[in-house]
């Protein structure tokens, strides 16, 4: 488990983490996500052992992080720009790695870099942006550390090698318990892989969440009311539930509302309205959704 | 932790293989490719010069000597400190890489130490690989001395001595700087730095102190310079006068008077390494891009670099217009150009720092400080030298005093060497009574007085007409302190206490040290060659000798006038090589006397033993 207890870290003047307190279990894919500034690569960074936090503790199974070699045999960081000795082939790379974390799979490693289509032997100089982020992430998996830090490291790969990426995520997490924290911008490319995340705005936490809670506790909407119980039904969803969002559409409304599936689709069978749908939310809805309930207009803060 | 170094130094081998090569490629280049070069050449040389195979064996052992045991080779350790160690961390500049070695299971402790003992590995297997190979090489030309290959021992100690100590300056610059171009510039800074310091104080001497003699030189700065101890520790074993190489008694000698500094030197080597380590201890690894890394450094170095570059200006402008301007516009130009260079320098600073030419006059309060100093110590300098140049100690605190014409201290070849006026002073304390050190003070207060009042800042008077001496006094205090002085004394004053002290047994023997002579393995030769090439030479044994010296002595005692430069020949016919010394050193000592048609005492004891003079 990795727990961060009331960080902070400042950059000369800047506040850029201010007094963030997190949980990451293991066995479940964390996400970090945050717009450009919010912290999120320091946070990353902090927790790799890479930088010292001014203030808090962050400890990785009970030890302290930074300049801690017995901690960081458990994790492997693969920054938003990897370094590579440039003279160096894949395989040679592997051979440096294999010398610096103990369970570095050699054979497995080889077997992966065919498998995504990448020259052993091939100077790494001589690989495109893409292919050096298939090859961090390949070297990270490779490790079988206990904890794999990504900072933003799916952009970059195509749609296919996104899913590759994420199968070998998942099959680890199952075999072995790797316990991967993700961060990005992106909240569209964490939706399908994340189990937990936590959403950092100017250094702070707005939201740390399991995403099936999320999800099962706000639920979209889209309805025709009977002619003439427009008004009526609507005040009486919004008694029932709370709503998060309100929008029509001529004569279809679509309603966020906070509360169970079950409950509102049974309560909207009462209301017998002429058509009702409920709506899949994506990541982002939901985020919206939240966010602006706790004040925030997130539709500013959120990249699409 | 065995691991992790091995692992370390597996690294650096793969990986940094240009500078490895850069450093090896130096050693070969020298030893094996430039040595057995010049060996050759000169062997071809003197077999075409149809020269004595004495004659050539010598120049070999010349060669050698002076590529393996003096400080031609200086070059390398210095290069290599500053390829290897700049390389091996400059990690510590890039966020990249910082992000890469910063997250792995190895230890910074592991990692500073790592790369510093596989640097030294390097420049180690370098140095002795290829040396052992160049002693093969000179032993081929049978170029080889039990001297040679003692004196190249020492030449590899004094080699790693220098490695450390500037590979010290390199890792304190890279732990002070974020950036491989303020590093270089740091690096530079922090070598020349005690050099500058030492030019200031000597110019501050210089310029604003008349009667200060070495005073301030005899501070231990020079000896926190690597270069200047590494200089300092070479036995010179070349002896180009000689006929035949050294014995091996001159390397014993040498290493007796200086393996203290060799001590200091890795000392020092030991001291930037600590300090370096702890600034490393304390950068954070987010400062990788920034200038320089600790703010309080920042303004340390802006009021340092400030202080000299305005210092420096101050003293060209008053050594260009002093002669030119009034005191007052002296000052003002000073004054004004100071404060150009010392703003312009902070500035420049500001913006090397903040990577932002927008930054001109940002910490306004911190520029004004850094232009204000030099120009207060110059002030305060100025102003206190009138008390320092006119102070002579109180009588009842000397316990002796050495005491000599400035132009005329005797640099002989005595059994230890050489020795420079300041040391052969230090050893002369020779006026030790009551009454002389009265007659001394008091002749000091008037001369420093006049000296004051009538001389440049040379010393030299500004009526040339009248002749005039200066002299040096040392004052060992009993407090165990040491106060230096000079003054000019003109002819005018030549007062009662001049021939009281002038004329004493003390003053003379300070400007005849025969004490310092002995026959050596031979016998004194005392020569003799006139205009007409009439050459005349007796040798004298030790009973001889000492009737010699008391005749020379006493005649010099009797007729010794400072003002007509005593010392100072004053016709080949008056002049006389005493020969002395030990052979095997390759080469007698000499030193030229005058003996004048006046010393009757002298002339008598040449002509009884068979010396015919003109």
């Amino acid at each position: 488990m990795i727990e961060i207890n009331n960080v902070s870290k400042s950059f000369d003047d800047i506040k850029a983490i201010h007094e963030i307190s997190l949980t990451i279990k293991e066995g479940q894919v964390f996400g970090l996500v945050g717009t450009n500034g919010a912290g999120k690569s320091t946070l990353l960074r902090m927790m790799a052992g890479v930088l010292k936090q001014d203030a808090g503790s962050i400890s990785i199974d009970g030890e302290a992080v930074f300049d801690n070699p017995k901690a960081k045999q458990n994790l492997v960081f693969i920054a938003d720009d990897q370094f590579f000795f440039l003279n160096d082939s894949a395989r040679m790379m592997a051979d440096y790695y294999r010398n610096v974390y103990e369970h570095f799979d050699q054979d497995r490693f080889l077997k992966l870099l065919g498998e995504f289509g990448l020259d052993e032997k091939r100077k790494i100089r001589n690989y495109s942006k893409g292919m050096k982020r298939q090859l961090a992430l390949l070297l990270g998996i490779c490790a079988n550390t206990k904890y794999l830090f990504c900072d933003e490291s799916f952009d970059g790969l195509d749609p296919v090698m996104r899913q590759s990426v994420k199968s070998l995520f998942a099959s680890d997490m199952v075999e072995r318990g790797l316990t991967p924290v993700i961060a990005s911008h992106n909240l569209r490319e964490l939706e399908d892989i994340c189990d937990h995340v936590g959403l950092l705005h100017k250094g702070g936490v707005l939201l740390s969440e399991d995403l099936e809670n999320l999800k099962l506790g706000i639920q979209r909407i889209q309805v025709v009311f009977r002619d003439g119980k427009e008004k009526e039904d609507a005040e009486r969803i919004a008694q029932k539930f709370k709503v998060l969002d309100h929008s029509a559409t001529g004569k279809v409304e679509s309603f966020t509302l906070r509360g169970e599936e079950q409950n509102i689709n049974a309560f909207m069978r009462e209301l017998e309205p002429k058509y009702y749908e409920p709506l899949p939310l994506t990541l982002e809805e939901i985020f919206i959704a939240e966010t602006e309930s706790a004040g925030y207009d997130i539709r500013k803060l959120i990249l699409g | 932790m065995k691991n992790n170094i091995r692992h370390i130094f597996r690294e650096q081998f793969k990986n940094h293989k240009c500078p490895t090569a850069l450093v090896l490629l130096a050693f070969i280049m020298y030893h094996l490719v430039l040595l057995p070069f010049l060996l050759n050449a000169a062997n071809n040389a003197g077999q075409y010069d149809n020269e004595s195979a004495q004659r050539i064996l010598l120049n070999l052992q010349r060669i050698t000597a002076g590529f393996l045991c003096s400080s031609f080779r200086a070059w390398i350790p210095v290069f290599a400190a500053t390829i290897l160690t700049l390389d091996a961390y400059s990690y510590l500049f890039k966020k990249q890489q910082i992000d890469f070695y910063e997250s792995q299971p190895v230890s910074r402790n592991v990692r500073f130490h790592g790369l510093f003992l596989y640097n030294l590995l390097v420049f180690s297997g370098g140095l002795v690989s290829t040396w052992i190979l160049a002693l093969a090489i000179a032993g081929g030309f049978g170029a080889l001395t039990p001297l040679t290959v003692a004196g190249s021992v020492l030449g590899l100690v004094r080699d790693f001595m220098l490695y450390l100590a500037v590979s010290g300056f390199a890792l304190l610059a890279v732990m002070l700087t974020g950036n491989m171009v303020v590093c270089a510039l740091a690096f530079f800074c922090l070598q020349v730095l005690q050099p500058m310091f030492s030019l200031i104080i000597s110019q501050l001497q210089v310029t604003f102190l008349k009667t200060a003699y070495d005073q301030f030189s005899a501070l231990p700065g020079k000896f926190l310079s690597p270069y200047y101890l590494h200089v300092k520790t070479d036995p010179d074993l070349l002896n180009l006068k000689g006929e035949k190489m050294y014995q091996m008694s001159v390397l014993w000698t040498s290493l007796r008077d200086k393996w203290m500094l060799l001590v200091f030197g890795f000392v020092i080597a030991a001291l930037l390494y600590g300090v370096s380590y702890l600034f490393y201890q304390k950068r954070k690894n987010e400062s990788a891009g920034s200038s320089v890394v600790f703010a309080w450094v920042r303004s340390v170095v802006r009021v340092i670099l400030t202080f000299i570059i305005s210092s420096e200006v101050g003293f060209v402008i008053y050594y260009i217009f002093n002669q030119e301007l009034s005191t007052a516009s002296l000052i003002f130009s000073m004054g004004l150009f100071m404060v150009l260079s010392g703003a312009f320098t902070a500035i420049l600073l500001q913006i090397i720092y903040e990577q932002d030419f927008r930054a001109l006059f940002h910490r306004f309060p911190e520029l004004l400080i850094c232009v204000a100093i030099p120009m207060i110590v110059m002030a305060d300098s100025a102003c206190l030298s009138g008390f320092y140049d006119r102070r002579v100690p109180d009588e009842a605190t000397i316990q002796a005093i050495a005491f000599c014409d400035q132009d005329n201290i005797p640099n002989w070849m005595g059994e230890n060497g050489y020795v420079d006026d300041r040391e052969y002073l230090e050893q002369n304390y020779k006026f030790t009574s009551e009454a002389q050190i009265r007659d001394i003070v008091k002749l000091a207060k008037d001369g420093q007085n006049y000296t004051v009042d009538h001389a440049d800042r040379f010393g030299y008077l500004q009526n040339e007409d009248e002749n005039s001496v200066r002299f040096v006094v040392f004052y060992k205090l009993k407090n165990g302190k040491t106060v230096r002085r000079r003054f000019t004394l003109p002819e005018h004053m030549d007062e009662t206490e001049t021939m009281n002290i002038v004329r004493s047994r003390e003053y003379v023997t300070t400007l005849y040290p025969f004490e310092r002579i002995s026959a050596g393995d031979g016998k004194l030769q005392l020569r003799y060659e006139n205009d007409k090439n009439e050459k005349e030479m007796i040798e004298l044994s030790g009973a001889d000798f000492k009737d010699f010296k008391n005749a020379f002595i006493q005649d010099v005692m009797d007729h010794i006038d400072v003002f007509q430069g005593e010392g100072v020949n004053t016709t080949n016919d008056d002049q006389f090589a005493l020969e002395y010394g030990k052979h095997d050193k390759g080469v007698r000592n000499e030193v030229y006397i005058a003996i004048r048609p006046g010393y009757l005492r002298t002339r008598k004891f040449l002509a009884d033993h068979g010396m015919k003079i003109r």
